[in-house]
């Protein structure tokens, strides 16, 4: 089973874990990205984050089929991403995949995160203390220039 | 040649640098990348990020060395560069 999807509300940790978890399996393993009160040595105030929704969906598809790819025995992946502000100390992603031993689904958690910040139109602005405002551009981007 | 109308999206910073998230353009229906890329960037005033962009046709990254056919109604998407992560890994 694979379920993708966006939300603009708080994302539930144990929900997303009963979709992967699945009686066949010994291991969920479960990545939850949060939202840091700093970055690059500046305090943060606020997190929004904006995304090209459609694309975004279908490229996180993509992403679980390159895991089922890679790993046959991988049974669910889930992968909500959380939308528009979300507050500091929050989690802003959760992937959850289900495998019957441990070391596919642990892997299979870890390629995702990498892949989906790679190549997943989702944007982040952050607002700092001092007021100034940023759409975040990291050298992670395959685009990038930094 | 023939001329296509597309819609075009903006995101994040380049949607705050023209001011709309959705726009309507017509443009010729055989173009390049690079045409289109630097017809997009001088219409919508974004040459401060054009280094930054990639376009994405009809919800596909576009690759930068190809001939692009464009159909009446397709859309085109502004994508400033994504928020995070920590390895390169290979657009397929």
């Amino acid at each position: 089973m694979i379920e993708v999807n966006l939300i603009y509300d708080e994302l539930k940790i144990e929900d997303i874990y009963q979709k992967a978890v699945s009686e066949e399996c010994g291991a969920v393993a479960l990545f939850i990205g949060t939202t840091r009160n700093h970055s690059d040595q500046r305090q943060v105030k606020r997190l929004i984050y904006e995304s090209y929704e459609k694309m975004a969906l279908l490229i996180m598809e993509t992403v679980c089929k390159e895991i089922k790819e890679k790993w046959s025995t991988v049974n669910n992946i889930v992968i909500y991403h959380r939308l528009g502000e979300v507050p500091i100390g929050k989690a802003s992603v959760v992937i959850a995949v289900s495998s019957p031993h441990r070391q596919e689904s642990l892997d299979a958690v870890h390629f995702a995160i990498d892949r989906i910040k790679a190549v997943v139109p989702i944007f982040k602005k952050e607002e700092y203390e001092n007021g100034d405002v940023q759409w975040k551009e990291n050298k992670e981007c395959l685009w990038s220039q930094k | 040649m023939h001329r296509v109308t597309v819609r075009v999206l903006l995101f994040a910073k380049a949607r705050e640098i023209c001011g709309k998230k959705e726009d309507v353009v017509t443009i010729y229906s055989k173009i390049s990348y690079f045409e289109l890329l630097d017809f997009i960037v001088n219409y919508f005033s974004l040459e401060d990020i054009k280094s930054s962009l990639i376009l994405a046709v009809n919800e596909q990254y576009s690759d930068a060395d190809i001939l692009l056919k464009l159909n009446d109604g397709d859309t085109i998407a502004i994508v400033p560069p994504l928020s995070g992560g920590n390895k390169l890994i290979t657009l397929n």
